[in-house]
C-alpha cells in the first residue's frame, strides 16, 4: 500500500495533478483495474513482438504561410511578443 | 406532414435541387427545433450566431450537402469557434484554424451550426462528463444520449441538425447511435483526416459521421474522408463508395451467436438483422472474434498512455484557461487541477502510471503486440467472410446516473465496440428496432479495412429490412 | 591513486533546412520573439507533426560520412516532461532505432590518427528559447520550437578536455564540410553535453557519471571536462563520493555548479509518437553520394603534396577552401607554394577585410599565376598583397599588373651592374670597411642597391654581385 501511495504520488508529480483524498481513493481503484489489465497483458502468450507498420510520408522543405488566425490569441504576451509564464522552480529536465 | 428538419438529408437535399425547398428553409425548421428542444435535450453547446445562408439555387456542381445544416463535435476545429471540448480548462478558447473534414464540408457547401455536446475530452459513454451540460435521450428523458458524441447523435435523431461529425475512439460515434436510433459510421483509421480532431488516444480516434439513413451517413462521409498532408497517419487510398451487389456476400457471426449479449431483445434484433441480410442472398459464415479479455486489457494500456500524452499540453502557457501560481509548474498544476473532470484527471494519471512503470516500454510493446494478435483475428474473420455483424451495445440507452459510482463499470458498454476500434477497421451501426422501453436497439457491421463502400451497402440491406422509424414526438 | 577521466559526448546540430522538423514555419535565429510560429509547433489542440524530408536527408548524409549503420527502419517516440519551453509537454524525439548507429569520427594526419566511435544519431526537434529575469515572469519564444535538430552521441571513450574538445571541432567541420549545419556555436546551432566520470587507472567499472551543459564553444567544452575531472579526482582522493548529478559550466568563474541532483532526474515516459509512422530510409538513401572526407582530404595534402600538418589543417578548415586550394593547383601552381600564399597573404587579406576568405573573387588562373611569379623571383614578396587587391578588385592578371607596375624583379646582371656601381661609388668610406673585414656591411650595401633600384632589385642576386665585385676591385 505505501508503495501503491508512493507511486500515487510519483504520478499527480508527472502528471501536474493534484487530487484530494477522494479523488486519490478513486484513483487507487482505478489503478487497482489497470493493473488487472497489465496482469492480462503480461499473461498472455503473445510475445513482446510488435508489428511496425506504415510509412512516414515526408513533407518538402518549404516554407509555408500557416493558414489561419493568430494561433497565439489570448496568450499572455508581452510588447515585443515574448509569452510570459511564471518562472520554473526547478531546472529543465530534458533541455537547457 | 413531417417536419422538414426531420426528413433525411439526401431528400432534403433532392428538395433543394429541384427548388421544392431553398437553404433558408431547412435552416428555419432546423433552428426551430433547436429553440424548442435543446433546451431540454442539451444537443448543442454552442450556436454560430452568423451562419450564411445561400440565397440562390444550388449551382449545377453542388453535390448533396449544399446548403445542408449539420453539426460538429465541440472537439473538431472550426476557426473563429470556441472547440472547448466540453472542458472547463478550454473555455474561452477559440480555435485559429479548420480541421481538413470541416473544410471539406465547408467546400461542400454545407451548414455548421455549432458544436455538439460531449463528454470531457471524449472521454464517457454517455454525455454527463461535460463541466455544465448533460445531453438526454430523446427518446426518454431519464435515458442518455450514449457518449462521447452524445450531442451530435441527438441532434440528429430529434432534427435539430441534418448531420453530425462524431469521433469514436472505442465507440463513441457508435454507441451514441445506437442510444438514440440513429446511423453510425466509422471509418477505417487513417480514412478521414485528424488534422483539426482534438485528441484523445491518437493511434485510436477517428472522426465519424451521425445521420438518419445509412445513404446520409455515405454522403457525409464521401465528403469529408480522403488524404490530408497535414495527417501523417491519414491514408492516401482513394475514396469511392461504389455500389457494391450484396447478394453473394459472405456476413462473419460470432462462433455461438449473440449468447454473449445480455439484453434479450437485443438478440432478437440482432437475429432480425441476420434474416434480413439472409433473405438478401448473403451467406453466413461463423468467425472466431479476438479474446475480448485481450483486447479489451491492450486498449486500456494503449488508450490511457496516448490519453496521458496527448492532454500533458493543457497548462495554461500559451493557450486555454490559465492560472497564476508561484512558479511553472504550480501555475500548471492548479489549472489542470481545476480545469480538468474527475475521469479526465483518473485517465490521464492512468496513463502516467503505465508509462512511468518499471517495466514501461516493455508493458507497452506487449499491449501493441496484443493488439496486432487482433488484427490478425479479426483479419482471419474477414478473409472467411466480408462483413461481420456484431451487436454495438448489449442492451438499450441506461439511466442518466447509472454508473456514478462506478465509472469504470460503464466501460463494459463499450466492449463490443472497443475491439473494433483497436483494429481500425470500419463499423456502421444501423438501427433495427424498439425494446419494450421504448428504447431503439441496433446492430454493428463491420468491414475490412478501407472497404466502407461494401460495409455500407450490407447497412443498406439492414435498414431496409428493418424499416425502423422514430418517433414523431421527443420525449419530454 | 593514478586516475583516468572517461568522458561522453552528446552533440547537438540545427540542420540547415529552410523549414522546422515539423511544420512549415521558417527555421531561422534572431528576430521578433514568436513570429516564426504556427498552431502545429505551438502544438495548439488537434495539430499533428509532418516530417521534413530535407531533414532526414541532411541526417542521412552525416549519418554516412561517419560510417554508421542506417537501419531500414526508425521510429519517432514522444519524450515527456513539463518545462516552458516545451509546447506539448513533450519532445519528439527519435527512439529504438534512431536514424543510425555506431559510425566514427576520425581526425589526425601523419602518424598521429585518432578516432572516436559513436553510439548513435538521431532527429529530434528543438525547444522554445526561455529567457529567465529574476523577480519577473520567464519569457518565452516559440520561433526555436520545433527547429531540427540532430543530436550525435558519442561512445564514452574520451580521456581529457583536449580530446573532447578536438572531436567538437572535428564534428563542426564536418558537418559544415557536408552542409548539414552551418554549426556556429555562438548562434546555438552547435550545443554541446559531456558526461564526465573518473575511475582508478586499469579498473573496468565506470565511476559516477556527471552531466556537463551550457559549455558553449570547443574551448569551453576542454576547460569544462578538465576541471570537472579535477574535481572528481580530488573529491575521491579527499575520500569522498563522486554524486551522480548535472553541473553547469560557469565560464566566469571556470568551474562547474550543480544544476540537478540524481533524486530530481526525471521520468520521460517514452511512448512511441502515434501520429509519425515508422520512417524508413531505401538502400540508396542509406548510400546518399558524398564528397571527400575532411580528413581524407587533409591526409593527402600532406602524404601527397608534402604540405605541413598546420597548412593541410588550414586547407581543409572548410570544403570551399579545399576546393578554392586545388583549383589553384589544376591551374598549374605548385602545392607548397600555393599553400604558403592561401594560407597566409589570402587569409590575412581576407582577415582584414573581415570577409570569408572563401567568399573572396579569387579567380584560380591568376591565383596561380602569382604563386608562379612569387616562387620564380620575378615579384618581390612585399608587393604579394598588393597584388592580390589588383586581383580582387580590378580583375587583374598578376603577370600584366607587375608588368604595368614595374614590379618586376630585376636579377639582371647588366640591369643590377649600373646600380650596384653607383652605389660603391659613393660609398668609398664602407667600401674600405668591408674590404677591412667588416662583412656584416653587405646588407648595407645591398639596401642601398634595392633603394635606388625603387625596391626591383632582387636582394639576393644583389648581394652576390656586390660580394662578388667587392671581392675583385682590389
Amino acid at each position: 500500500m505505501d508503495q501503491n501511495l508512493a507511486r500515487i504520488a510519483q504520478v499527480e508529480r508527472l502528471a501536474h495533478l493534484d487530487l484530494d483524498d477522494a479523488e486519490r481513493r478513486l484513483l487507487a481503484d482505478r489503478l487497482e483495474r489497470l493493473l488487472a489489465a497489465v496482469a492480462v497483458l503480461e499473461s498472455s502468450i503473445v510475445s513482446a513482438e510488435r508489428t511496425l507498420r506504415g510509412t512516414c510520408p515526408r513533407r518538402e522543405d518549404e516554407p509555408a504561410e500557416p493558414a489561419g488566425g493568430n494561433p497565439l490569441a489570448g496568450a499572455l504576451q508581452d510588447a515585443d511578443g515574448s509569452v510570459l509564464t511564471p518562472p520554473p522552480g526547478g531546472r529543465s529536465p530534458g533541455h537547457d | 406532414m413531417t417536419d422538414l428538419a426531420r426528413i433525411p438529408l439526401n431528400e432534403a437535399a433532392r428538395l433543394l435541387r429541384t427548388g421544392a425547398a431553398v437553404p433558408a428553409d431547412l435552416l428555419d425548421a432546423v433552428r426551430k427545433r433547436i429553440t424548442t428542444l435543446d433546451g431540454t435535450l442539451g444537443c448543442y453547446r454552442w450556436l454560430a450566431p452568423d451562419v450564411a445562408v445561400p440565397d440562390r439555387p444550388p449551382p449545377a456542381a453542388a453535390g448533396p450537402l449544399w446548403g445542408m445544416p449539420g453539426a460538429v463535435k465541440a472537439n473538431i476545429c472550426r476557426r473563429d469557434w470556441p472547440v472547448d471540448c466540453a472542458s472547463r480548462i478550454l473555455a474561452g478558447w477559440h480555435a485559429p484554424y479548420d480541421a481538413h473534414a470541416v473544410s471539406q464540408l465547408d467546400a461542400a457547401g454545407a451548414l455548421l451550426l455549432g458544436t455538439s455536446a460531449m463528454d470531457e475530452f471524449g472521454m464517457g459513454s454517455s454525455t454527463e462528463n461535460a463541466y455544465d451540460l448533460v445531453t438526454r435521450n430523446p427518446w426518454a428523458a431519464d435515458r442518455v444520449a450514449g457518449g462521447s458524441s452524445g450531442g451530435g447523435a441527438a441532434a440528429v435523431a430529434a432534427g435539430l441538425a441534418y448531420f453530425a461529425l462524431g469521433s469514436d475512439t472505442g465507440g463513441s460515434v457508435r454507441q451514441p447511435a445506437h442510444c438514440c436510433g440513429v446511423v453510425g459510421l466509422k471509418p477505417t483509421y487513417g480514412r478521414v483526416s485528424r488534422s483539426g480532431l482534438v485528441a484523445h488516444a491518437s493511434s485510436l480516434d477517428v472522426i465519424g459521421v451521425l445521420a438518419r439513413t445509412v445513404a446520409d451517413a455515405a454522403t457525409v462521409f464521401e465528403t469529408i474522408a480522403g488524404h490530408d498532408p497535414a495527417d501523417s497517419t491519414s491514408c492516401s487510398d482513394p475514396v469511392a463508395v461504389p455500389n457494391v451487389e450484396i447478394r453473394g456476400t459472405r456476413i462473419g457471426i460470432p462462433r455461438g451467436g449473440w449468447g454473449d449479449v445480455t439484453s434479450a431483445e437485443q438478440q432478437r434484433d440482432l437475429d432480425g438483422a441476420l434474416r434480413a441480410m439472409l433473405q438478401a442472398g448473403v451467406e453466413p459464415v461463423e468467425v472466431d472474434l479476438p479474446p475480448l479479455d485481450l483486447a479489451l486489457a491492450a486498449y486500456a494500456v494503449i488508450a490511457a498512455a496516448e490519453t496521458s500524452a496527448n492532454l500533458a499540453r493543457y497548462d495554461g502557457t500559451h493557450f486555454g484557461s490559465r492560472h497564476d501560481g508561484p512558479d511553472h509548474g504550480a501555475a500548471a498544476r492548479a489549472v489542470r487541477s481545476a480545469g480538468f473532470g474527475l475521469e479526465v484527471k483518473l485517465r490521464v494519471l492512468a496513463g502516467a502510471y503505465v508509462l512511468s512503470d518499471p517495466r514501461g516500454g516493455d508493458l507497452l510493446d506487449r499491449a501493441f503486440a496484443v493488439r496486432d494478435l487482433v488484427c490478425r483475428i479479426f483479419s482471419t474473420a474477414l478473409e472467411l467472410s466480408d462483413v461481420l455483424l456484431l451487436p454495438t451495445c448489449d442492451g438499450p440507452a441506461f439511466r442518466l446516473g447509472e454508473y456514478a459510482d462506478d465509472p469504470v463499470a460503464m466501460r463494459n458498454v463499450d466492449r463490443w465496440t472497443v475491439p473494433v476500434s483497436l483494429a481500425g477497421l470500419p463499423a456502421l451501426t444501423v438501427p433495427t428496432g424498439w425494446c419494450v422501453e421504448g428504447l431503439p436497439l441496433s446492430c454493428q457491421l463491420v468491414g475490412r479495412s478501407l472497404d466502407e463502400g461494401r460495409l455500407l451497402a450490407a447497412g443498406s440491406v439492414v435498414e431496409a429490412a428493418c424499416g425502423f422509424q422514430l418517433p414523431a414526438e421527443v420525449a419530454t | 591513486m593514478n586516475y583516468e577521466t572517461v568522458v561522453g559526448l552528446e552533440i547537438h546540430i540545427r540542420l540547415a533546412t529552410a523549414t522546422k522538423l515539423f511544420c512549415g514555419c521558417a527555421n531561422r535565429s534572431g528576430g521578433v520573439p514568436n513570429s516564426r510560429v504556427c498552431s502545429v509547433c505551438l502544438g495548439l489542440p488537434g495539430t499533428l507533426p509532418v516530417l521534413n524530408a530535407r531533414a532526414v536527408s541532411l541526417g542521412l548524409r552525416l549519418a554516412a560520412a561517419l560510417g554508421a549503420d542506417i537501419p531500414e527502419v526508425s521510429i519517432f517516440a514522444r519524450k515527456q516532461y513539463v518545462y516552458p519551453d516545451l509546447p506539448r509537454n513533450y519532445q519528439i524525439t527519435q527512439w529504438d532505432p534512431p536514424l543510425a548507429v555506431g559510425g566514427a569520427l576520425v581526425g589526425g594526419v601523419g602518424g598521429d590518427p585518432w578516432r572516436v566511435p559513436l553510439r548513435r544519431i538521431h532527429l529530434e526537434e528543438d525547444a522554445a528559447r526561455l529567457t529567465h529575469r529574476a523577480g519577473a515572469d520567464t519569457r518565452i519564444d516559440f520561433d526555436r520550437a520545433g527547429a531540427p535538430l540532430l543530436e550525435v552521441v558519442t561512445e564514452p571513450v574520451l580521456r581529457s578536455g583536449a580530446e573532447a574538445e578536438r572531436s567538437v571541432r572535428a564534428l563542426q567541420r564536418l558537418v559544415r564540410w557536408l552542409e548539414v549545419s552551418a554549426a556556429r556555436p555562438e548562434a546555438g546551432d552547435l550545443r554541446c553535453d559531456a558526461n564526465v566520470s573518473v575511475r582508478v587507472r586499469g579498473s573496468a567499472a565506470l565511476g559516477s557519471r556527471v552531466e556537463l551543459k551550457n559549455m558553449n564553444s570547443s574551448r569551453g567544452v576542454r576547460l569544462a571536462v578538465a576541471y570537472e575531472a579535477m574535481r572528481q579526482e580530488a573529491l575521491l582522493a579527499a575520500g569522498g563520493e563522486v554524486l551522480t548529478e548535472t553541473r553547469t559550466w560557469d565560464p566566469d568563474r571556470c568551474e562547474t555548479v550543480l544544476l540537478r541532483a540524481k533524486e530530481d532526474v526525471p521520468e520521460y515516459r517514452y511512448l512511441p509518437e502515434p501520429d509519425l509512422p515508422p520512417l524508413r530510409i531505401t538502400a540508396a538513401e542509406a548510400r546518399p553520394a558524398l564528397p571527400e572526407a575532411p580528413w581524407t582530404r587533409e591526409r593527402r595534402f600532406v602524404s601527397e603534396l608534402g604540405l605541413t600538418q598546420e597548412h593541410a589543417a588550414v586547407l581543409t578548415a572548410s570544403r570551399a577552401m579545399a576546393d578554392l586550394y586545388e583549383s589553384v593547383l589544376a591551374e598549374g601552381a605548385s602545392a607548397r607554394n600555393a599553400a604558403q600564399l592561401l594560407t597566409g597573404e589570402a587569409t590575412a587579406l581576407a582577415r582584414e577585410r573581415k570577409t570569408p576568405m572563401v567568399s573572396l573573387p579569387w579567380q584560380a588562373p591568376r591565383l596561380a599565376r602569382l604563386v608562379d611569379l612569387i616562387a620564380s623571383g620575378v615579384v618581390p614578396a612585399a608587393r604579394t598583397r598588393e597584388l592580390l587587391v589588383a586581383i580582387l578588385d580590378r580583375e587583374a592578371d598578376p603577370v600584366e599588373e607587375v608588368e604595368r607596375r614595374g614590379w618586376t624583379v630585376v636579377i639582371d646582371q647588366d640591369l643590377l651592374g649600373p646600380w650596384i656601381e653607383t652605389v660603391l661609388d659613393r660609398s668609398e668610406v664602407q667600401v674600405a670597411a668591408y674590404r677591412g673585414g667588416k662583412r656584416g656591411l653587405l646588407g648595407w650595401f645591398v639596401a642601398q642597391v634595392v633603394t635606388l633600384s625603387g625596391g626591383r632589385a632582387d636582394p639576393g642576386s644583389v648581394a652576390r654581385l656586390v660580394a662578388a665585385r667587392l671581392s675583385e676591385r682590389a
